[in-house]
């Protein structure tokens, strides 16, 4: 009796995940890559200013893969995600908050503060929800 | 609330993906239930105790109060 093989429902989950998560990331990766590879000038050039949002496109996109994959679930995943969420949240507030009150106080850079918010919310909210499904 | 899930899972010899398999859910989620983590909706509760044929409350009991200790 392995306790650990995974139901149907899961292999099922998965597989539509990376059907649906794989296009997104690669989508995003070869936008970034664009972005980070054309010399854009987007604070005069509207095309450029354009250009250089292009990869929200692909964060659209992977939010809607996670609305998918919140849908997909059941009920205590359904529950795991909603809190890991709501952890990965309230930490990336805490962030922006702190990296206000630091740029208040000029100390570091708004870019950096933006950076480490992100990184900090979405780190928070993985482990967050590792730590609820990885049992 | 406390269930006697893992016990009737055990007489059966199902594992805990077996059960999940039969009940249309995640592993997890059989695993939470039956560490007291979470409790079932009352459509997957009706769910497990049809699948034990067994009724609801013989499944499924409530914590003691503590108010309710002499």
């Amino acid at each position: 009796m392995s306790e650990h093989r995974k139901s149907v429902l899961e292999r099922r989950q998965d597989r539509a995940f990376f059907r649906d998560a794989v296009p997104a990331v690669v989508a995003l990766i070869v936008l970034e890559a664009l972005v980070a590879v054309l010399d854009l000038d987007a604070g005069s050039n509207r095309w450029h200013l354009a250009i250089s949002l292009l990869p929200l496109l692909a964060g659209v996109w992977l939010a809607w893969v996670q609305l998918r994959t919140l849908r997909r679930c059941d009920e205590y995943q359904r529950t795991a995600h909603l809190e890991a969420m709501s952890i990965g949240f309230a930490v990336a507030m805490l962030a922006a908050m702190a990296g206000g009150l630091l740029s208040g106080a000029d100390v570091g850079s708004d870019a950096q503060y933006l950076q480490v918010t992100f990184i900090a919310g979405i780190l928070s909210w993985l482990g967050a929800l590792a730590v609820r499904l990885g049992r | 609330m406390r269930n006697r899930l893992r016990e009737l899972r055990a007489v059966q010899r199902w594992s805990q993906a077996d059960l999940a398999d039969v009940l249309g859910v995640s592993r997890q989620t059989v695993n939470a239930i039956e560490t007291g983590r979470f409790d079932p909706s009352l459509p997957l509760a009706f769910k497990i105790a049809h699948v034990f044929d067994l009724s609801i409350e013989t499944v499924f009991s409530p914590e003691p109060d503590a108010d309710d200790k002499p």
